[in-house]
């Protein structure tokens, strides 16, 4: 599965829940800024891509998977993203113009930079987990 | 004024179906009118009574560190009235449990004829202290637990029809969108359990003052007896609170021979605080 192959029903589901015309969500539209969505429409959001796509998203995948393997320490101080983080997000957010990074970026405003794209990317991940075979103890 | 309607819990395990009661008195004070003339149960309210039953179980399984509250419902379906004198019993299974949310869905029967249903229901849970006194609520539960509750209904504090309606309705044609206006007011009673620390207007309300806003329309344009039989994409973005100025917009969304769907978008200064869909049915002429 590819960003491509997912994004038409990921799109319907952000039109949806956020109560606007599919024709305005694209790929790479900020879900707050360019789409208005609230907090709860991300609850909505995570809610009807389980289902839609029957999946499983951990509570937080988005912000893990955009720490990546940086430690806590390494990533924030005092609620601010540390410059390092900052590398690490312009990294994992690629899709987000570089302008729509601010200078200094509190960890709670992290949501602010995720796209259409960024969930077409989680349920990728959680569709691949699905496929992902069982691997299996060897008999003792 | 209390805002609990559940009076009893008879089991809040929430692994089993939640159980619990609710006895509308004659002395109820959420009564509305009906279609027939007859009071009943304000409708919204019974779907109030499963979100709280919902919300008493898992409570408990925090230990009412966390509160669910309103947020997004699928859809429920408005089957039967409650009557004063009518004893209702209610069931929410909780469908999943996680620290920031609650998801569920139950029913409300009398005398074993279903009267509500929740399709499904997602509530954040919140720190319970933002909202209300933890010991205060526990004290709350022991007693509902231990039928020791009833349900304050006294004559002081009267529900008045602007608590429960919008104040203003702007018409312009058939077939246009309606505006409606509310000014929210932090003297009407519900607001002093729903919550003692955080009051916010609840999302039953909300949907009894949309219904009624519908009702009015089918009545000024369309003359014959409608009912609502459902309320559908249910989200509440944000909470409202006293001295917002709530602005809601009615738009008649489809129209057949027997049904009309309203969609209902409300407003705070701009933002979007709650939205839904209502459906409602032509009333048979000898029902």
């Amino acid at each position: 599965m590819t960003v491509e192959t997912v994004f038409p029903k990921v799109r319907e589901i952000v039109a949806d829940v956020l109560v606007i015309e599919p024709e305005e969500v694209s790929l790479n539209s900020q879900l707050i800024s360019d789409l208005g969505a609230e907090s709860i429409d991300f609850l909505d959001l995570v809610f009807q891509l389980e289902k839609e796509f029957q999946i499983k998203i951990p509570r937080g995948q988005l912000e893990k998977d955009a720490r990546g393997s940086l430690t806590d320490e390494e990533f924030e101080k005092n609620g601010i993203v540390t410059d390092k983080g900052m590398v690490r997000l312009n990294q994992y957010f690629a899709e987000v113009p570089e302008t729509r990074f601010k200078k200094t970026l509190k960890v709670n405003e992290i949501p602010s930079l995720f796209t259409v794209e960024t969930f077409c990317k989680l349920v990728n991940k959680a569709l691949a987990k699905n496929e992902a075979p069982v691997e299996e103890e060897s008999p003792a | 004024m209390t805002f609990l309607f559940v009076d009893s819990i008879h089991d809040d395990n929430i692994e089993a179906p939640v159980r619990g009661s609710l006895n509308v008195s004659m002395d109820e004070r959420y009564l509305v009118e009906h279609i027939k003339g007859s009071p009943v149960f304000m409708p919204s309210l019974i779907g109030e009574s499963i979100g709280q039953l919902a919300a008493w179980a898992v409570m408990k399984k925090c230990r009412f560190s966390h509160r669910p509250v309103a947020g997004l419902v699928s859809s429920v379906r408005l089957l039967g009235e409650v009557r004063p004198g009518d004893a209702v019993d209610i069931l929410a299974h909780i469908d999943k449990f996680e620290e920031d949310a609650v998801s569920y869905h139950g029913e409300a029967r009398v005398n074993d004829e279903l009267v509500f249903e929740i399709e499904s229901a997602l509530g954040p849970m919140l720190p319970m202290d933002e909202f209300i006194d933890r010991h205060e609520v526990i004290e709350q539960s022991q007693r509902i637990k231990q039928g020791r509750f009833k349900r304050d209904l006294s004559d002081d504090s009267r529900l008045n029809i602007q608590d429960v309606s919008f104040d203003t309705i702007t018409y312009t044609q058939e077939n246009r969108p309606v505006i409606a206006q509310k000014q929210v007011d932090g003297r009407a009673p519900y607001f002093g359990q729903h919550f003692p620390k955080k009051p916010v207007l609840p999302l039953t309300i909300l949907l009894h003052c949309k219904l009624e806003l519908a009702m009015n329309y089918v009545e000024r344009f369309i003359g014959e007896a409608y009912r609502a039989v459902s309320v559908s994409k249910i989200k509440m973005s944000r909470f409202v609170v006293p001295g917002d100025a709530l602005e809601t917009r009615m738009t008649l969304k489809r129209q057949s021979q027997e049904q009309l769907l309203f969609l209902f978008r409300s407003e705070v200064n701009q933002q979007r605080v709650c939205v839904c869909e209502a459906l409602f049915e032509k009333v048979e002429r000898n029902t």
